[in-house]
């Protein structure tokens, strides 16, 4: 009987906690196989070259009744770079651009979401690159949300921004190679 | 201006035209208080090469620097102090020896600590860093031993030669900066040639050596921890600018410095291009068509 009284009173205190917290707050990891960061840059000002990152993890956490509680935090691995060619990659991680063996990830750190429209929130956080950090503001747009073949909730995010290399340190082969780099990043994430 | 053009001209023409000026304003305005003229040499060379620096990799965006770049940078301004006081410690080798102990260990640990955990786990990261620092500070004193043997234009030909062509050898290991800032190395090494055949009194001095290899030296050890360049390589660079050693051996020491000089210039040349021709080709097999 006394074990009973135990769980009883165990079952209610955690239904006061969850109760207590915000009902709409949901975190998902982010699915690095269906995630895509990928980057272009010009070259000898005439044409773009792209490439990306193939490693990434990190959380989303959304409250759609209260976007401002939303967040988001992403670590890229510096190391998965690629190109298209195994000699530039090999060229972006060592200390003329990325030194991956001295920064071996990229981070973002949301600061603040604000929500602009049903499907577009704009998000404001520190970018980490290289070791220096500055802060960026981009438009994320919600591009789906449904059920992974497990069965788990997926939700889908888009967005494109441009940062300056030279303000994250990475001044090598300027201007020959564009200092403007567009990042597209599209998330999927799961819980 | 071609990029490949460009990145010569302000990598390496101007750094050279920049401390031939400098060394001959230095040289005459030092002479009239009496003092040698190769007091300012150092500062003649580290305002050379951080010019290149400043316009190849730009200058470093804080301090103390977060980059291995950035290092360099404020090493260089280091080394010029630094061959000053070479300079006026000419005649106590100890005190040298002990001060570039000091420094090569203080900078090593300073720009490679990042590694340490990262790369480097456990006490392993200690043993690289002391083991680069006591091969940068040996390797650094014996210049400064050939320096005071051979105080003519030698020893900074033989430098210019092995920064070049170490140059070559960063730019196919995959750093084309680190490749820059020896090929600025190379620039303002080379202006002591035709300066020290000009005025034969020791135009490089203590001090001169001291800014050259000790430059070099810590983009070798940055060259190993942070692209990384194989050891070997660095070590077969290092062994090549020895070559001046071969004056000092009974065979040449009687023969014309001519003669001698281009037996030590020769055997550089084989040292450097032995390492340069197997570099070259393992980076040529996985460039495919990449050529930055």
């Amino acid at each position: 009987m006394k074990t009973v009284m135990k769980a009883f009173v165990a079952s209610m205190l955690l239904w006061g906690i969850s109760a207590a917290m915000p009902a709409s707050a949901q975190t998902y990891q982010i699915d690095p196989v269906h995630s895509s960061l990928v980057f272009r840059v010009k070259h000898m000002d005439t044409a773009y070259v792209y490439g990306m990152f193939t490693s990434m993890k990190g959380t989303v956490v959304v409250d759609e009744a209260n976007p401002a509680r939303s967040s988001i935090n992403i670590e890229v691995d510096a190391n998965s770079v690629y190109t298209h060619n195994e000699q530039r990659d090999n060229h972006l991680r060592g200390p003329d651009f990325f030194n991956t063996r001295q920064f071996p990830t990229i981070t973002f750190k949301s600061t603040q979401v604000r929500r602009i429209n049903a499907n577009t929130v704009q998000v404001r956080g520190d970018l980490t690159i290289r070791g220096v950090t500055r802060p960026i503001t981009a438009s994320v747009t919600l591009t789906g949300k449904g059920k992974n073949p497990q069965g788990k909730d997926i939700i889908g995010f888009e967005t494109r921004f441009t940062i300056r290399r030279s303000e994250f340190g990475i001044r090598y082969g300027l201007p020959g190679l564009g200092n403007e780099v567009q990042v597209t990043l599209s998330i999927e994430a799961a819980r | 201006m071609s990029f490949l053009a460009q990145q010569i001209f302000w990598g390496a023409v101007l750094p050279a035209v920049i401390t031939a000026a400098l060394l001959v304003l230095l040289w005459r305005a030092w002479r009239r208080e009496g003092v040698p003229s190769h007091g300012g040499t150092p500062i003649a060379l580290a305002l050379g090469y951080l010019f290149a620096h400043w316009r190849v990799v730009g200058v470093p965006m804080g301090f103390p620097p977060v980059d291995s770049n950035d290092w360099l940078f404020v090493t260089a301004a280091l080394l010029a102090i630094w061959g000053i006081i070479e300079h006026f410690l000419a005649s106590k080798p100890a005190q040298r020896d002990v001060g570039r102990l000091m420094l090569a260990a203080t900078m090593s640990y300073l720009a490679l600590r990042p590694l340490m955990g990262n790369v480097w786990q456990g006490a392993s990261g200690a043993l690289w860093i002391a083991s680069l620092a006591a091969g940068w500070w040996f390797w650094w004193s014996l210049q400064a031993r050939l320096a005071d043997a051979q105080p003519g234009f030698l020893l900074p030909l033989i430098l210019s030669m092995v920064a070049g062509g170490g140059g070559f050898i960063l730019l196919w290991s995959n750093s084309s900066s680190l490749s820059q800032m020896s090929g600025a190395v190379a620039a303002v090494a080379g202006v002591l040639v035709p300066l020290s055949l000009w005025r034969r009194n020791g135009v490089v001095g203590a001090g001169g050596v001291a800014f050259l290899a000790g430059m070099l030296g810590f983009i070798w050890i940055e060259a190993i921890a942070f692209v990384p360049v194989p050891v070997w390589r660095v070590a077969a660079m290092a062994l090549a600018s020895l070559s001046p050693l071969l004056m000092l051996t009974p065979p040449l020491r009687h023969r014309s410095v001519w003669i001698a000089a281009a037996l030590c210039v020769v055997v550089t040349a084989a040292v450097l291009i032995a390492v340069m021709v197997p570099t070259y080709r393992a980076y040529m097999a996985s460039a495919g068509a990449y050529g930055y």
